[in-house]
């Protein structure tokens, strides 16, 4: 399939460009450990590779392989056409393998999170690694004052409980795919999603974003998830900034309906220095509430080309004990594509 | 915020910097609307892409560039504004670019520009060549104004010359004249009026400055007799202070862009604070 993705790109490359400009290659790779006492671990860590550029003045495509680990396979995370301009009726146009519009979480790449690993609550709403689907979906620029944009979108398949182990243990998934026909549970199938938001400036130095979400499985566990995300920025000058995001679900489908939400503070204080706060809460993770609070700092010696994360982070499950856990990423990036500190 | 120049507009011209597009308003006059994405006082390497920068790109008719890679983010702006009727114009086609590398270029360099030092907008002979750049574009989006946009672009070009000989004139005892800038931007600059960049507190192009180059440039400043570091007002002026503290080196601030400073709210008015600035600084009845 990766394959197939990139010979696509690469013809419509040619048939639009007579030229031979190269893309944009980057690669970032981080090195997760984390350890909550007993054992440490470092499965989190990867390596991203992107392949970027335009196709022609009017779309770009943009290729993004994961390697999970060391034992993992190279993964297609995105290879995605935008027809950003030239449409009629100034649409945007997307298509390809890419992370819907959907939250403010989804669409964002793991490697530029400040507080190093997924919400534990966002992953078991939007998956592992957030969802990632073929499809197609088109974008309008609302003719409002202020940006407003509504974008709608049909996939191949919804969000997927997939794990990177299963390219490791096949055996296991074939199991856990039976298991899953047996009591009903499928893997979702063709899915439309959709998102509203607006941006304000609310003065020369901060800014205010707000949207709406909406996702329907259209058979099978016929899922329905509602989205309400919020994203503040105070920023008076090029490295000094506090932000804050969250985003809120309202999941329901055949066999469950649950709240759940996550929210993030980051300061970013100096050129070098961010601290952050992240915390989540599920009302029904795995049979039971789910809450959980992190403290996290980043240093970036240099530019964003090489930046250390570390957090301590603490969940409350249930009846269970308390878990802590200590996260630390350092991370690097070769190419224009990069963490993204500012 | 936004420089807006007159109620009456007709052709829509959104610039990466206020250069540009004082610039703009001087070529366009009463036909033209102008405003800019890049602060003055805004480091333009780092420009986040907001979305109400693409609504602004959306009304526009004319987007105007820096080029030479330091506007990168402009590409995402244009590309979310959604205007295919967007003309846009690289104001550094007619230029002549200083310091293109000519060895392999790569991130141990720091932030180097492959195509050249991208600050040329701060040589007052560039500022006609973008003048230029942008009456050929006024040109073909509102023919009609053809006339004025020309007439605007001599009257520009000979106030440009008539300031320079001044300035030539009145700044001559800064020729030769050696000091510190904080990073390279300047070049256009001092080749311009003769001045010499002995060194830069950035090791290399933004990168910040390391204990070793510190030692370094403290070397420098008491060998040479440096009088100043001059520097941009969004870098962090922590490392020029601790030179002042170990060197006695005064600092001054000087305007990369227009409205950098006050002082600073037309080009030539930018261009000029500078030169008054480090004539009083440097020159010879200096402070």
């Amino acid at each position: 399939m990766i394959r197939f993705i990139l010979f696509i790109t690469l013809i419509l490359s040619l048939g639009s460009a007579q030229t031979t400009t190269n893309p944009d290659i980057s690669i970032i790779g981080d090195l997760v450990f984390s350890t909550d006492g007993d054992k440490t671990d470092f499965s989190n860590s990867g390596l991203e590779i992107a392949a970027q550029g335009y196709v022609n003045p009017y779309a770009r495509a943009d290729v993004f392989l994961h390697l999970h680990d060391e034992n993992s396979v190279l993964e297609l995370e995105e290879a995605v056409l935008s027809i950003e301009r030239g449409l009629p009726l100034n649409l945007g146009l997307r298509t390809g393998k890419f992370r819907p519009d959907f939250s403010k979480i989804n669409p964002e790449h793991m490697h530029t999170y400040a507080y190093i690993l997924p919400s534990t609550v966002a992953q078991s709403i939007l998956g592992e690694e957030m969802w990632s689907s073929f499809g197609i979906e088109t974008q309008a620029l609302l003719p409002l004052p202020w940006y407003s944009n509504f974008s709608l979108g049909f996939f191949q398949h919804g969000i997927s409980e997939h794990h990177h182990h299963d390219e490791l243990h096949p055996d296991e998934t074939n199991k856990n795919h039976h298991e899953a026909e047996d009591s009903e549970t499928k893997e979702p199938g063709k899915t439309l999603s959709s998102r509203f938001s607006h941006f304000f400036d609310l003065n020369n130095n901060s800014h205010l974003e707000a949207g709406i979400s909406a996702y329907r499985e259209l058979k099978d566990r016929e899922r329905s998830i509602f989205g309400a995300d919020i994203k503040f920025k105070w920023r008076p000058d090029t490295y000094r900034s506090i932000t804050l995001q969250a985003d809120l679900f309202q999941v329901e489908d055949k066999h469950e309906s649950l709240q759940a939400g996550y929210t993030w503070i980051n300061i970013q204080f100096s050129r070098i220095w961010n601290v952050g706060l992240i915390a989540d809460y599920s009302s029904n993770f795995k049979e039971a509430r789910y809450s959980s609070i992190g403290l996290f700092a980043g240093f970036s010696p240099v530019e964003e080309s090489s930046v250390f994360r570390l957090r301590v982070h603490q969940n409350w499950h249930g009846d269970e004990d308390p878990e802590w856990s200590v996260t630390g990423q350092i991370i690097w990036s070769l190419g224009p594509h990069k963490p993204h500190q500012f | 915020m936004f420089f807006v120049s007159t109620l009456f507009a007709q052709v829509n011209i959104v610039a990466s910097t206020e250069d540009l597009a004082n610039i703009a308003e001087l070529i366009g006059g009463e036909r033209v609307q102008v405003s800019s994405i890049a602060k003055g006082n805004q480091n333009p390497h780092y420009i986040e892409v907001l979305p109400s920068y693409m609504l602004k790109v959306k009304r526009a008719d004319i987007y105007l560039k820096v080029g030479l890679e330091l506007d990168l983010w402009a590409n995402q702006i244009i590309d979310g504004s959604r205007n295919r009727k967007l003309k846009i114009v690289d104001c550094s086609k007619n230029i002549v670019p200083l310091e293109i590398p000519t060895t392999k270029v790569d991130a141990s360099m720091g932030d180097i520009h492959r195509f050249g030092n991208p600050h040329y907008w701060l040589d007052p002979e560039n500022g006609k060549r973008i003048a230029e750049s942008i009456t050929d574009a006024l040109v073909k989006v509102d023919p009609e104004g053809r006339s004025q946009y020309e007439a605007n672009l001599l009257t520009f070009q000979q106030t440009v010359d008539n300031v320079l000989n001044q300035w030539l004139d009145e700044y001559a005892d800064l020729d030769g004249k050696e000091l510190i800038f904080y990073h390279n931007s300047w070049p256009y600059f001092i080749r311009r009026f003769g001045l010499r960049a002995i060194q830069f507190v950035e090791p290399k192009p933004g990168i910040v400055p390391t204990p070793m180059h510190l030692e370094e440039l403290i070397n420098v400043i008491q060998a040479s007799a440096i009088r100043i570091i001059a520097m941009e007002p969004y870098f962090s002026d922590r490392a020029p202070k601790f030179l002042a503290r170990k060197t006695g080196v005064g600092i001054v601030k000087i305007a990369p862009s227009v409205n950098a400073l006050p002082g600073t709210e037309t080009y030539l008015d930018m261009i000029e604070y500078n030169l008054r600035i480090l004539k009083q600084h440097l020159g010879e009845n200096h402070d």
